[in-house]
């Protein structure tokens, strides 16, 4: 069995369930915050038979909207913590300055002990991108306010593009430059 | 044991690469899922409010209460409803001196979100060719038999959310000894 594939499968599971978790308290703490009124109603005609229904469209737009806010929130975390070992706990990039400090502040623990955290990143940028996705198109349905969805791709641009600082600067330390392994 | 394990390497070396599509499959769905799911928690509202409550229908016609009271020598006699939509009103004047003689004959309500009209068609037996009978509806008068003895059948428009009063106006050019009859078939449209 292919290891790359065994280990996206496995890197998958915690942001998928976080999706989903995180749109679903998104939308319990935004019934919370604004006091909206909501209920169950069962529908036949669609592929799930459960569906929220708000009095008014404002509502359900609200709701909506802070939800997608937060599970963009929640993955852009799980992309930060990726990103934080990449750039400074992989063991790969450990020194002594950065062991010690990371004995002050006790963050032993986010040590990475995989050789790369790459395919791990990736499905988490792919994560990511989907639910930035997801806002645009409710956005041009008119059922996301547009500030969240360019705050979703402005966040999801910069994470991307620290990623791929992040890679080309561990592809530069093994691969060969100017015809020399770097390592 | 140590049997059990190698046999299981060298099946997982053998057979394990046909285990890689299940494996994608596994990956598209740990994606499809939550997509499916986040899209199916867009909530929804509802339209209409008013207009899903059980029990609770919109009237879709116009209601006529007639008025039973007698004044000014002009009473109803009778209320006769073939259909929801049709009223005959059957009016018993009593012997009146000339002059005007007016009485409220009924009230129509329109509570339907549309715009009805009331064809009003008189049919008069026994009443003196010179008496004036109209129905005053907003100050305007819509004249049922004129001086001549002709008939007219006026058509009156109710608004969304209307209740206006129907006054019967009767003006005698002389006196009228004797009891009169008439009826007015109200159909709503």
């Amino acid at each position: 069995m292919s290891k790359l594939l065994k280990k996206i499968l496995s890197a998958a599971i915690f942001p998928a369930a976080l999706m989903i978790v995180s749109k679903v308290l998104g939308m319990a703490l935004a019934n919370r915050i604004f006091d909206l009124g909501w209920s169950v109603q069962s529908n036949t005609t669609g592929l799930f038979s459960i569906q929220i229904l708000y009095p008014d469209r404002q509502s359900a737009i609200q709701c909506n909207s802070y939800s997608n806010l937060f599970m963009i929130t929640c993955l852009l975390i799980g992309v930060g913590v990726t990103l934080f070992q990449g750039y400074f706990l992989h063991s790969s990039h450990q020194n002594p300055k950065v062991l010690i400090k990371m004995l002050k502040f006790d963050f032993l623990v986010w040590l990475s002990d995989t050789p790369t955290i790459f395919p791990n990143m990736a499905v988490w940028l792919a994560f990511l991108w989907t639910g930035t996705v997801i806002c645009i198109t409710q956005s041009l349905q008119d059922f996301t306010y547009p500030w969240i969805s360019v705050f979703a791709i402005v966040a999801s641009i910069v994470v991307t593009w620290l990623g791929v600082r992040d890679l080309e600067r561990e592809l530069d330390t093994i691969l060969p430059k100017n015809g020399k392994l770097n390592i | 044991m140590y049997t059990i394990q190698k046999t299981a390497k060298i099946l997982q070396e053998k057979f394990g690469k046909f285990l890689d599509p299940f494996v994608i499959f596994g990956i598209v769905s740990l994606f499809i899922i939550p997509v499916l799911v986040v899209l199916n928690l867009k909530p929804t509202y509802n339209d209409s409010p008013q207009n899903n409550v059980l029990g609770v229908s919109e009237n879709t016609t116009v209601e006529i209460v007639p008025n039973t009271d007698k004044a000014d020598g002009i009473l109803i006699e009778n209320v006769e409803q073939p259909d929801e939509e049709n009223y005959i009103i059957i009016y018993d004047i009593s012997p009146q001196t000339e002059g005007t003689f007016k009485n409220l004959s009924f009230t129509i309500s329109n509570p339907s979100s549309k715009e009805h009209k009331i064809q009003v068609s008189p049919t008069f037996v026994d009443t003196p060719e010179s008496s004036v009978i109209s129905l005053m509806v907003d100050n305007v008068k819509f004249i049922l038999h004129d001086s001549n003895g002709k008939t007219y059948p006026p058509t009156i428009y109710v608004e969304p959310g209307d209740e206006i009063p129907v006054y019967l106006v009767i003006e005698n050019q002389e006196k009228v000894n004797f009891e009169t009859n008439f009826s007015l078939e109200a159909i709503i449209e």
